[in-house]
């Protein structure tokens, strides 16, 4: 019998647009399942076109090149359906990574928590609309 | 006299490299070779060689081999990662564009490693860290 696949990453949807991809395991950053995790979250991001999707490593300890690779193709899918890629709980190892890649110029990094990150989304949406509002 | 504390040859694909990098870090960490608080940046310093030579080294050609190599001495710990490729010149390798995917991998290892350098005799892609010294 073909060994049953354990999903790398689980989604879950908070609200309207706002979906949450929790990387499971810190088995991601394996080179023999980083296509996988990518193409998991591609294909959710073109099944839900415009969705806000916070990418959560609460359980991920590090990065390699191969995964960074994978998560700016990720950005690329999410940005042409017309959505947001946002990455949290981000740990100091996981950002220096970023920092020394530079590519924490590319996307919005946080490294407190997914509630912590859909609230500070929320405000500035709101903040957003009270300007948009006021400049009519 | 530097003691070789890890050494393996093993086919050159990333299931085979997968064991290696277990033990080649268990071997490290039993001989003190991991700087404090670096585990997960040596982790990656030699997950990212070993995928290099798979990709770059070997081409993905299963029927190739790496060889890897951990030795210690008062001064450093040198990993040492051999393919059957053609060789690169470490510090040639620029950073990539924010937006180009790959070729990140060798300017990790040149920031967190002390010494990065490309052995051409002995087509070995060498990498070290100074011990720390009181």
């Amino acid at each position: 019998m073909p060994e049953k696949k354990e999903p790398l990453v689980r989604f879950e949807k908070k609200g309207d647009e706002i979906h949450v991809a929790t990387v499971l395991s810190d088995s991601v950053v394996n080179p023999l399942n980083v296509s996988e995790f990518s193409q998991e979250i591609a294909a959710y991001a073109k099944q839900h076109p415009k969705l806000v999707l916070i990418l959560n490593f609460e359980r991920v300890d590090y990065l390699s090149s191969s995964v960074l690779s994978e998560l700016l193709q990720i950005r690329k899918v999410v940005i042409e359906s017309g959505g947001q890629l946002r990455l949290c709980a981000i740990s100091d190892t996981i950002y220096e990574i970023f920092e020394i890649t530079n590519l924490n110029t590319m996307f919005t990094i946080h490294r407190d928590g997914v509630d912590a990150d859909i609230k500070r989304y929320q405000r500035a949406k709101a903040v957003a609309e009270q300007e948009s509002a006021w400049s009519e | 006299m530097a003691n070789e504390i890890y050494s393996r040859t093993i086919a050159s694909s990333f299931e085979a490299l997968m064991p290696v990098l277990d033990d080649a870090l268990e071997a490290m960490r039993a001989n003190g070779c991991i700087p404090p608080g670096k585990e997960s940046q040596t982790r990656l310093c030699l997950e990212e060689a070993l995928v290099n030579a798979v990709r770059h080294g070997n081409h993905c050609e299963g029927d190739r081999h790496i060889h890897v190599e951990v030795l210690s001495d008062a001064d450093r710990c040198t990993i040492k990662v051999c393919d059957e490729g053609t060789g690169f010149c470490p510090d040639a390798i620029q950073l990539p564009a924010p937006d180009t995917p790959g070729g990140r991998g060798i300017c990790l290892i040149r920031h967190f490693m002390d010494e990065v350098r490309f052995d051409r005799e002995n087509k070995c892609f060498v990498m070290a860290f100074k011990r720390m010294t009181a």
